[in-house]
């Protein structure tokens, strides 16, 4: 058994861990933002073969690295009284013309370029149903449908989409997202817009800092058991040496 | 070292900046056509980590971990402000959309602004406090004569030497297809930047513009109730980001301390 190699595997995911929880910190003001949670693959176990049938020995394998997913639970909705910022209320996504393909996303932070293009976040063109969204000026309202209206009339109908497994989305950063392995269910769903409000980030400050007081204490007590190890260690080479 | 560090330093600085805007913001609250700046946080681009697994899960999606927060953007918001009648025939304000079209008598550049008291410089002409005159240029003349705009910017003088009200000329409106990408030149004064585009002439309370409402001044378009929230959180957020870094340093003791 190599105590060592279990207590280094660990701490590295401490480290792992206070990494998340810091972008999560940093992010908990920034609108759209999903918290990642980091969950622990568990500590492989696996049946040695040494010992006799009888008594099986298990010899403990390399822990993996924690793997990161994201909590895709809706944010707070923050009011901002401007009328190009919107949100969805629902599950569904904002979908945006990427460079290599569609990115999604929740920040409904919408603006008009000097070519007419409506831009949504990352300065991306933002989809309707049909297509791209071509206004005149910078002066639109999104009404409760997801109808992009100037001057009376209808632009076009901003596409929400609705995936399966958000959780698989990727993070691009700029508050986008890839598809990844997500399913889409409803590429053109319906949920209401709210327009004057973005929804907010989705960090919980007060359970991050709870989660980064388990993990210094957990890194300490690692500490330990690699300093009592050692300690071990010291003492048996005195005592075996004093012969 | 630990990339947390890094991440909780870009969570202090952007809150920082934060705060500096919202300072901005509070000190200008009071100042007639101010309007107010913000920030907006996007977070920062993710890389992968290296998946390591028993077996190896190559099968699972790479592992994104984001590295911090940065500014997308620190747009000016031209909402509109209050407008508030002052009684001085020569404070203009515009209720609705667009901007006065100034020009520099110093080196022809143009400016635009939301409004202010107006002067008439030594030649006569209707300009801002800080001398640029305004374009298209009226005369009024410079023997105090008695200046009427409506509401469409229709100028009508009346001279004090009682020879009849003539018509001065037609203030313009002027609006931009991208107004949020406007630069600051601080006095209330924008210049147009590539993103904003150029100005496209108005004619005021036609085609969406706004109307021209002389004896009155808009005031700025600062919440304070938005502007001290967002202070609280900004704080806070700071805050937060400390007892990270503080976090991350006493484990980086103790591992230090592994080997006495």
């Amino acid at each position: 058994m190599n105590i060592e190699r279990i207590a280094a595997v660990a701490m590295q995911n401490d480290q792992q861990r206070t990494v998340s929880i810091s972008h999560n910190l940093a992010n908990a003001t920034t609108p759209g933002f999903k918290s990642t949670v980091p969950f622990h693959i568990a500590f492989d176990v696996r049946m040695g073969t040494s010992g006799n049938a009888a008594m099986p020995q298990f010899d403990i394998v390399e822990a993996s690295i924690s793997q990161p997913s994201i909590n895709m639970s809706a944010g707070a909705m923050q009011v901002t009284n401007s009328t190009s910022d919107i949100a969805i209320e629902g599950d569904s996504w904002f979908e945006l013309n990427g460079p290599h393909g569609s990115l999604f996303t929740r920040v409904g932070r919408l603006h008009v370029d000097q070519n007419g293009n409506l831009l949504g976040p990352g300065n991306l063109p933002v989809l309707g149903e049909a297509g791209s969204i071509q206004l005149v000026g910078d002066k639109f309202s999104v009404d409760r449908s997801g109808n992009v209206v100037q001057n009376g009339s209808v632009v076009g109908r901003l596409r929400r989409v609705r995936f399966d497994n958000s959780a698989q989305l990727l993070a691009q950063g700029d508050g986008t997202y890839a598809q990844g392995s997500a399913k889409v269910t409803d590429g053109l769903k319906s949920d209401p817009i709210r327009s004057g409000v973005l929804e907010a980030s989705n960090v919980d400050s007060a359970a991050e800092m709870v989660r980064l007081t388990d993990t210094v204490r957990h890194f300490e007590s690692l500490q330990k058991i690699v300093q009592g190890y050692d300690d071990a260690q010291e003492a048996m080479i005195k005592k075996l040496g004093e012969f | 070292m630990n990339d947390a560090l890094y991440i909780a330093a870009t969570g202090m600085h952007m809150q920082q900046k934060n705060v500096e805007t919202v300072a901005n913001n509070l000190a200008n609250v009071n100042t007639p056509g101010f309007k107010k700046a913000q920030v907006s946080f996007v977070d920062m681009v993710y890389r992968g980590l290296a998946a390591s697994g028993p077996g190896g899960n190559a099968g699972t999606a790479s592992l994104m971990q984001g590295s911090g927060v940065a500014i997308a953007s620190l747009a000016k918001n031209f909402s509109q402000g209050d407008v508030k009648q002052t009684g001085s025939p020569m404070d203009l304000a515009i209720q609705g959309d667009g901007f006065l079209e100034l020009t520099n008598p110093e080196d022809g550049s143009l400016v635009y602004t939301r409004g202010g008291t107006m002067v008439v410089d030594k030649d006569g002409m209707l300009a801002t406090q800080g001398g640029y005159i305004l374009k298209p240029a009226i005369h009024v003349g410079t023997d105090g004569a008695a200046i009427a705009i409506t509401s469409d910017g229709h100028v009508t003088v009346t001279p004090k030497d009682g020879s009849g009200t003539y018509d001065a000329g037609r203030i313009a409106l002027v609006s931009f297809p991208d107004a949020t990408e406007l630069v600051g030149l601080g006095n209330n004064l924008y210049r147009p930047s590539e993103q904003s585009g150029d100005a496209i002439t108005l004619s005021a309370g036609e085609d969406g513009a706004g109307t021209l409402v002389q004896g009155a001044l808009e005031g700025s378009n600062v919440s304070l109730v938005e502007e001290m929230v967002s202070l609280t959180t900004a704080q806070r957020a700071y805050e937060s980001s400390v007892k990270v870094i503080q976090a991350v340093d006493e484990m980086l003791a103790m591992s230090n301390n592994l080997r006495k």
